[in-house]
């Protein structure tokens, strides 16, 4: 297929470009393969880009006084709402059927990473940044329990698994086989962290219990390696104890207590797939209303039910954090697929505990290693976001569309919010990824799992993001002028008052962001100004006592009269 | 370093047990007393709860003395919190009849604003001496809350302490106040008074000059009070306008409020208050003033008139408050709880941030006409002493720099709400809901405006307690003649206290602002409640050079959106309940700021010893935030230009979405520009939900509220059995 089918309309002329906090822009719209391209061709040169894979869903609204053209509406994944006017009616048809064309394109040969090629030289390549292998060695070494295992090699195992995985030392590959078997998508109890006291986070897909009530000696065996004698652990399910009961019927369920005497289970549910969708979809309607009045506005964002979301997930990521850090007590997460929530939980709670997940590589390896090497299938869940919903023209139903990576990051600038001094990074760098993930020019949030990427030979045909974030020019522009490293657990509060909006993402495109950030830099001023008279004291301190010693010794050396 | 306590937000908080009190040689359990202070009734081995689950407390003594409530604890020492009688809204009790065999009922009465005439209510609630009170929680003016157990004092002990309470808590006379007792027990000397207290000519006749203000005279009509009571002796009135038309005029006006001046500039803009007509079909005097003043402005505009009254009620107001302080001040863990799933909701129902808004709403109005259209603004209402005080204020803050510094904030509060003859007293009790509103309104301004404030929200907060402050005379009284025949000490007012206070705001929260210690003669300004962000630039920069006009929009921003306005959470939540102590864990640890990034520059390492120490200022082992060393560096600061610096930011914020190998020069320059468009939006940073209650690192803190919704609490505490 080649893009020039698609591209009805290539260049229109006098096109205006609305949208709110921006003026307008009149120029001529580009269509290419890749990108909308509006230019106004004037001395000061206004341009406007936007990738076609932003685009969530258009909405055609003809134009009801001239009677010839229209005005399109252009909904991005990233809750931008952006107008087109176009004069003509065949423009107007053509422009909105290439766009609605190119945002659906389902082929991922033709996406713009692999097209794009860095003009700055790659200083570190990302893709080989943040491997299993050089993730885990320093683990591995640590401790004799764990190892590196091959055992899923060509993904025969699992096919949204890494090759290499962490499992404990003592169980043979055969008993991981088998296991695997017994887990939804083969996914078996995997080492998500271990924390410094050494009890361990693992995550894994629910157990095919079935109606039945099936078990399985092999699984058993594994997670109980984890524990050694005589210790307990918990089961830490993200769903309600009556959606896992009835999983039962579908060949899912839960672990039988009688089976596993050693693990207790807790439920603490999270919001999946539609439900969550569906939340903040609400969410980014009541958000991008801002004129309605005050006292339909704060209980709309209430019923959204978004903040609540984002309070469960922190509160399920401290229960996990608590019980391997307080309790010290090793805990495996799952939930139904062990893709979603799960990974949400196993990633939050490191950040909670572990210091090195709040520095900007920290963060970035643990996004590839619990999200992409983890197998959230970013391809699917980010194909269509928010307003793709209420179009109901767009409902597929082979592709679960869900926002749980957003709810993730949601939460983590919750911490960051309740200690900004903890955090290498500040809040662009968490937007930066949030807006790469939905679309980008680099490959790093393609495909589903492990599988398909190795299949669309992602490291030799695009660059990734982390290559490009990690370059020195750009590495400097995220990092947070307060912050300090903090070697200790920050537990944050969940009370309601202090779970906030994040009006950076949810109000990004309606309200002005600009006196944030000026204040943001202007604390990074004042932070440079504080180091610089610091180091000026010192200077000055070192001056003294050599002015002093030399005093000393020229009195020393004058022989008194 | 963290204790397992920090983490007692999802987990039960009912793991300490209660210590029964040892008895102590009451001798030694004696508050400090204040001069003219008398102790009215007092009990033993009382019990206050520091936390709202009533498992953690300190054993004390209790006293009710003519000016405060003081608990004296027995368990640290020199442990003393008290709050004054003056600031207690409500009482909650439980009491315990002798015939009813044992059942505890739980009584509230109401005192301060919402008493004012149900003195029946008052003496309904006389404790008969059958009863035996258990339990009492005081709910304090200023969003405290106090609980005490009477389970190990004698029998009659509570009961004498609610008495005392209900009997002593608001005189109703302005002459049975504390302040008076205290003036005359007090030494003589006069401290003298640096602020302008509005009440002699030469302060307005500063405030004419000051503001370039052409048109208007000085006017000695009231003398003697006689025109009007409630307004000082001295008032600024139109130049054409005579005294005797004047106090003719004020006739016919209600309160006898003749229509006065509180703000002008030279372009013949100003602000007027008055009161409306007794009979408004009788308004020929009425249109004959306002006919003058269309006269004497220089392009003879008509004067704009708005009707305070037909936009605001200060009944919904007060309502709106009374709501706020049920939903920030709970009576139990328990509706804490029943709370915590439905916040936003409960806080959308008290319209509380409507009125905010509306507030906002209305001053952005008017200042928008003043400077475009150099309109003379007339705000007529009722009485002129309640929502025209508010929205005056609101207006000149957003209008002039000079009042957004902290000596420009008194002087305003003092010109337009002491002054003019707000009552404090008699109206609302100390606790005025117009002046909260006031107050709340100026947090917004700080909020969206980083940097134009010299002052944070610690200081608005500091002011509001000190309405309740029975040792400064400033907030206690409704009208200059009151103030006039009772004498007042012009140096005991509320502005000395607030800048003499020592550095903790955590020592202040103990006690009425400032017993410890007389006042210096020269202030230097608390660095607590110093904003870092401040710039100097209006005094270094003229109002006529470019560089002023670019750095200082004609007005302040000022957005009344709905996702602009936020709660107050360190006024309204984060005291209502106690700050919970770790076991063996410091203090609670108070930051206040305008935007949660002071907060954040307050946080900057304090905790890493300065090796400057010597020019840094203390370095204190304190775990205070307010003594880094981040102040002394931010006025420094006047030379650099954000706004030159802030669009590269901006541009590497904005670009990313079209990270293009060949358009990154130009994105640039378009972004440039159209961040050049933008900077003249209104709109500012938003976050309705209010910046954290209380957790920072690197201070371990127990957040001050908790959730823990049933269904959760169920699914941990098995960790409890554990083992």
């Amino acid at each position: 297929m080649e893009f020039i089918e698609l591209i009805k309309a290539p260049k229109v002329d006098n096109v205006i470009l609305r949208r709110p906090l921006f003026p307008r822009i009149e120029g001529t719209l580009c269509v290419t393969g890749h990108h909308l391209i509006l230019s106004s061709r004037k001395e000061d040169a206004q341009e406007f880009w936007l990738l076609h894979r932003n685009v969530d869903v258009i909405e055609r609204r003809p134009s009801q006084s001239q009677f010839t053209g229209g005005s399109i509406v252009v909904k991005c994944k990233d809750f931008s709402v952006l107008t087109l006017d176009i004069g003509a009616t065949e423009d107007f048809i053509n422009i909105g059927d290439s766009i609605e064309a190119l945002a659906n394109l389902d082929v991922p040969g033709l996406l713009y990473p692999f097209f794009y090629r860095s003009l700055q030289p790659i200083v570190e390549d990302g893709w080989f940044a943040f491997t299993p292998e050089s993730e885990f060695s320093k683990l591995v070494l640590k401790t004799d329990d764990w190892k590196i295992s091959y055992v899923n090699k060509d993904f025969k195992v699992c096919d949204s698994y890494p090759e290499a995985v962490v499992i404990p030392k003592s169980i043979p590959d055969e008993i991981i086989v088998a296991a695997a078997g017994f887990r939804q998508g083969g996914r078996f109890p995997v080492l998500s962290y271990r924390h410094e006291n050494g009890s361990v986070l693992l995550r894994s897909g629910q157990p095919l219990v079935g109606p039945s009530g099936k078990r399985c000696k092999e699984d058993e065996k594994l997670i109980n390696a984890v524990l050694g004698p005589g210790k307990r652990g918990y089961i830490i399910d993200t769903r309600t104890q009556t959606l896992a009961q009835a999983a039962k019927s579908r060949g899912g369920g839960v672990e039988p207590e009688t089976s596993y005497p050693q693990w207790r289970r807790v439920h603490k549910p999270i919001d999946r797939h539609h439900n969550l969708l569906d939340s903040l979809a609400k969410l980014i309607e009541g958000c991008n209303d801002t004129a309605s009045t005050m006292d339909k506005w704060l209980s709309r964002i209430e019923s959204s039910n978004w903040l609540t979301n984002v309070r469960d997930t922190l509160n399920c990521a401290c229960l996990v954090a608590q019980c391997l850090d307080q309790d010290n007590l090793s805990v495996l997460a799952h939930g139904s697929d062990g893709t979603d929530t799960t990974l949400a939980v196993t990633s939050l709670s490191q950040v909670i505990l572990n210091p090195d997940c709040r520095t900007i590589r920290g963060f970035e390896a643990l996004i590839e290693r619990e999200w992409i090497q983890g197998g959230y299938p970013f391809g699917s869940r980010h194909f269509h976001s928010v307003y793709a919903l209420s179009a109901s023209t767009l409902k597929n139903p082979k592709r679960k569309y869900a926002p749980t990576f957003v709810l993730f990051l949601d939460c983590v600038w919750q911490l960051f919010s309740q200690f900004p001094c903890s955090f290498e990074f500040k809040e662009q760098f968490l937007l930066t990824i949030f807006q790469h993930s939905y679309a980008s020019q680099y490959g790093t949030f393609l495909g589903d799992t492990v599988c398909e990427r190795e299949a669309l030979c992602l490291t030799e045909k695009t660059v990734s993001l982390w290559s490009y974030i990690n370059r020195p020019d750009i590495i400097h522009t995220f990092i947070n002028p307060l912050y300090e490293p903090n070697p200790v657990v920050i537990w944050p509060s969940v009370a309601p008052p202090t779970i906030m909006l994040w009006s950076g993402l949810f109000l990004r495109w309606v309200v002005d962001q600009t006196p944030n950030e000026k204040v943001w830099i202007e604390m990074g001023e004042m932070r440079e100004k504080e180091t610089e008279l610091r180091r000026k004291a010192v200077k000055l301190r070192k001056e003294l006592l050599e002015l002093e010693k030399g005093a000393k010794a020229q009195q020393n050396a004058t022989p008194r009269t | 370093m963290i204790k397992m306590g920090s983490f007692r937000s999802y987990v039960g908080l009912e793991e300490y047990e209660m210590k029964i009190p040892r008895p102590v040689n009451s001798a030694f359990l004696q508050p400090k007393f204040i001069k003219g202070e008398l102790v009215i009734a007092e009990a033993e081995n009382v019990l206050k709860f520091t936390s709202m689950s009533k498992k953690k407390g300190l054993s004390g003594s209790l006293f009710v003395t003519n000016a405060r409530l003081v608990f004296v604890s027995s368990d640290r020492v020199c442990s003393e919190d008290s709050i004054p009688l003056l600031s207690i809204n409500t009482l909650c009790y439980y009491e315990e009849s002798k015939g009813s065999g044992g059942k505890k009922t739980k009584r509230k009465v109401k005192l301060g604003p919402h008493a004012i005439d149900s003195s029946a209510a008052m003496s309904s609630t006389f404790c008969s001496a059958s009863t035996r009170i258990h339990e009492l929680l005081v709910i304090c003016s200023n969003f405290r809350c106090l609980r005490f157990s009477f389970k190990f004092s004698l029998v009659d002990h509570g009961q004498k302490i609610c008495n005392a309470l209900i009997h002593w808590s608001f005189p109703k006379q302005p002459e049975k106040l504390f302040y008076l007792d205290y003036c005359r027990a007090l030494d003589v000397y006069n401290y003298g008074n640096p602020l302008p207290l509005y009440e002699i000519p030469g302060d307005w006749l500063r405030e004419i000059k000051i503001s370039r203000t052409i048109g208007y005279r000085i006017t000695m009509a009231n003398m003697e009070f006689k025109v009007c009571e409630s307004l000082p002796e001295t008032i600024v009135v139109p130049a054409n306008l005579s005294d005797v038309r004047l106090t003719s005029l004020s006739g016919k006006l209600k309160g006898s409020r003749p229509p006065f001046w509180v703000w002008g500039d030279f372009n013949g803009s100003a602000i007027l208050r008055m009161g409306k007509l007794h009979n408004e079909s009788d308004s020929g005097a009425e249109n004959q003033f306002f006919e003058t003043l269309r006269k004497a402005h220089p392009q003879k505009r008509k004067p704009h008139i708005y009707d305070l009254d037909s936009t605001f009620s200060i009944k919904e107001i007060r309502q709106s408050m009374t709501r706020l302080f049920e939903l920030c001040c709970s009576e139990s863990l328990s509706n804490l709880e029943d709370m915590d799933s439905k916040f936003l909701s409960q806080l959308e129902i008290t319209k509380w941030l409507s009125w905010v808004s509306k507030v906002l709403q209305v001053s952005q109005e008017i200042a928008e006409s003043i400077v475009n259209l150099n309109d003379i603004i007339i705000l007529q209402e009722n009485e002129s002493r309640d929502i025209s005080c508010l929205i005056g204020s609101v207006v000149q803050v957003i209008l002039e720099a000079r009042f957004r510094s902290i000596t420009g904030f008194f002087s305003l509060i003092q010109k337009d709400w002491i002054s003019t003859g707000h009552a404090f007293h008699s109206n609302y009790m100390h606790t005025s809901p117009v002046f909260l509103l006031f107050l709340d309104s100026v947090y917004q301004l700080c909020y969206q405006n980083a940097f134009e404030f010299e002052f944070n929200e610690q200081l608005l907060s500091d002011i509001w307690d000190s309405c309740f402050d029975p040792t400064a005379g400033t907030f206690l009284f409704d009208t200059p003649t009151q103030r006039k025949h009772l004498d007042l000490r012009k140096d005991l007012n509320v502005w000395h206290r607030i800048l003499s206070k020592e550095g903790s705001s955590a020592e202040n929260e103990n006690g009425p602002v400032g017993y410890r210690r007389q006042f210096p003669q020269v202030h230097t300004i608390p660095k607590c409640l110093v904003n870092p962000f401040y710039k100097l630039r209006p005094i270094l920069c003229p109002p006529h050079s470019k560089s002023f006009r670019n750095n200082h929009p004609p007005l302040l921003c000022c957005s009344h959106s709905v996702a602009d306005i936020q709660l107050w959470n360190a006024l309204y939540l984060d005291r209502t309940t106690e700050p919970i102590d770790l076991n063996g864990g410091g203090t609670k640890l108070t930051l206040s700021s305008p935007t949660p990034h002071t907060k954040n520059m307050h946080n900057l390492s304090p905790r890493t010893p300065s090796p400057g120490g010597s020019y840094v200022g203390s370095t204190s082992s304190s775990p205070s935030p307010i003594r880094g060393s981040v102040f002394l560096f931010s006025k420094n600061n006047q030379t650099s230009d954000p706004e030159s610096d802030s669009e590269t930011i901006v541009c590497g914020g904005r670009n990313f979405v079209n990270e293009q190998k060949l358009v990154d020069l130009l994105l640039v320059a378009s972004s440039t520009s159209v961040k050049h468009h933008n900077s003249t939006s209104s709109i500012t940073t938003s976050s309705r939900r209010g910046d954290l209650t209380g957790l920072s690192h690197p201070f371990p803190v127990v957040p001050p509220r908790f959730s823990k919704t049933g269904s959760s609490n169920t699914r941990i505490n098995p960790f409890l059995d554990l083992g």
